[in-house]
């Protein structure tokens, strides 16, 4: 990631990893607020979801970096897409269908 | 807007495109001798053998054959010309006029598939593989090519003067018309519209809204994915325009064009729209997921999709090039027919289903414009009839 250092690329993907419990937690949060509960294996299915997504955008700009942009884009376009169509289908099933 | 001045410009919409139609028509009148003062600069002497074929010395006093053909590409006739040395040779391969859409194109030439006949005897043409993911419009090529160097060795003025022995029995592909598999696809599109309309009858029994998903679903699954038979405004074009009498790959999207505008205009419902479309299918079972309603409507936008529609219809058909007119994702979504762009529009338009109801359907299709004309001039010319109590 960081090529030419010893410790940032260590320190980057700590707090990468940090974050990714931030995003849960504050998922846990923003769904309380709304007055929702949501059960811990439906949270890990959105969060692998996600972190798909994410992956799907990594990918895709890795491609464009390798010059190959329309490919990159094509890529985030085919597999992006139905990621996230599913993503709102099951915060919707998950989250808003359910009453309090 | 006022509704006077809505159907002045309802009427007057007509003249350009009946502009475009005759200007279009008479644009392809006499064009051979034009053209070969374009590809053969400094040319003398154009002598014209035929309608299709032609002798001109070249600037370095040497005779030079012209023979012109076309075969049914995807969007209609390919017209090629072949240029013939005196050594019976494919000095040249001039595309002059396809329909089919760039991205095709842009293909074979990138493969160049045109360069494989330089330098081929035209008493002997070996054709190509065709280009793969362009095989229809690669086809066409290819066959357009041994249609133009046949009718130069068959023709009796020719024979004698490059010494070219008689020919018997050459098979040469004709346009084909109607094979099983397009009949297999008018008589599905038949039978959608058949059932559509009777799910929009009063008396239907069943449950409307069950029914309509799946006439939706099997719509979705045959004219979208495996047959890809939606029409456009290319198809619209096509109709116009008068190309689809010289052949087209497949009369199936034009069917269901002329099926759709016989229902508005005999029902006043549009029931492809409503029913049939798979690109609508595909945003309303998307909306499904967030139960979203429909945009809200919009004056400008409404007109600034009419005059686009007709500016791009009048265009298209003034060239008489259906791919002019291809700005829907809808070739796109289904078959990746279509430039990057179109896959973007495509993208855009689905992720905007979760926000909005149909979005491309209510704000941005050509279909709707084009349908609601049609409604108008039905209302124009048989106004309805007012009951008193």
């Amino acid at each position: 990631m960081f090529p030419g250092s010893t410790m940032i690329n260590s320190l980057f993907w700590m707090i990468l990893g940090a974050m990714q419990i931030l995003i849960i937690a504050g998922g846990y949060a923003w769904i309380k607020h709304l007055g929702k509960t949501i059960k811990n294996w439906q949270m890990a299915i959105l969060y692998i979801l996600f972190a798909l997504i994410c992956l799907t955008i990594g990918a895709g700009f890795t491609l464009a970096g390798e010059y190959e942009s329309q490919a990159g884009w094509y890529f985030i376009g085919f597999l992006g897409l139905p990621q996230l169509i599913i993503f709102v289908f099951l915060i919707n099933r998950f989250v808003f269908s359910k009453k309090v | 807007m006022n509704t006077k001045l809505e159907k002045y410009i309802g009427i007057l919409s007509i003249i350009p495109l009946i502009f475009s139609i005759v200007l279009g028509f008479l644009k392809e009148q006499n064009t051979s001798i034009k053209l070969i003062q374009e590809f053969i600069p400094n040319s003398k002497n154009i002598l014209h053998y035929t309608d299709n074929i032609y002798k001109v010395i070249a600037e370095n006093n040497l005779p030079l054959y012209i023979s012109f053909a076309s075969h049914v590409g995807y969007s209609g006739p390919m017209q090629l010309a072949i240029i013939a040395n005196q050594e019976k040779k494919i000095d040249t391969v001039v595309l002059i006029k396809s329909p089919d859409t760039k991205p095709y194109l842009d293909k074979i030439l990138e493969n160049k598939l045109p360069n494989h006949f330089l330098n081929q005897s035209i008493t002997n043409i070996i054709p190509p593989d065709a280009v793969s993911g362009a095989t229809i419009s690669s086809n066409a090529i290819i066959h357009a090519v041994e249609k133009a160097s046949h009718n130069l060795i068959t023709n009796n003025t020719v024979q004698q003067e490059l010494a070219i022995p008689q020919q018997h029995n050459q098979n040469i592909k004709q346009n084909a018309i109607f094979s099983s598999s397009e009949l297999y696809k008018l008589g599905i599109v038949l039978f959608l519209f058949l059932s559509a309309f009777w799910i929009s009858t009063k008396n239907f029994k069943y449950n409307k809204l069950k029914s309509h998903y799946i006439l939706a679903g099997l719509s979705f699954v045959s004219v979208g994915i495996l047959f890809s038979m939606q029409f456009s405004l290319s198809t619209i074009t096509l109709l116009l325009s008068g190309i689809w009498k010289n052949g087209i790959a497949s009369y199936a999207p034009l069917f269901a064009l002329i099926l759709a505008i016989l229902c508005v205009v005999f029902t006043k419902k549009n029931l492809y729209c409503s029913h049939i479309c798979p690109f609508g299918t595909l945003q309303e079972g998307i909306s499904l997921i967030t139960h979203c309603s429909m945009p809200p409507k919009n004056n400008f936008i409404k007109w600034i999709t009419r005059f686009f529609t007709l500016l791009i219809l009048c265009f298209a058909i003034y060239y008489a090039i259906p791919s002019y007119a291809t700005y829907e994702p809808f070739g796109k979504t289904f078959n990746m027919i279509g430039s990057f762009t179109l896959f973007v529009l495509s993208i855009a338009v689905i992720l905007s289903s979760l926000i909005f109801k149909k979005p491309w359907c209510h704000l941005l299709c050509p279909m709707t414009p084009f349908f609601d004309y049609i409604l108008f001039w039905r209302k124009l010319l048989t106004p309805s009839k007012k009951i008193k109590e």
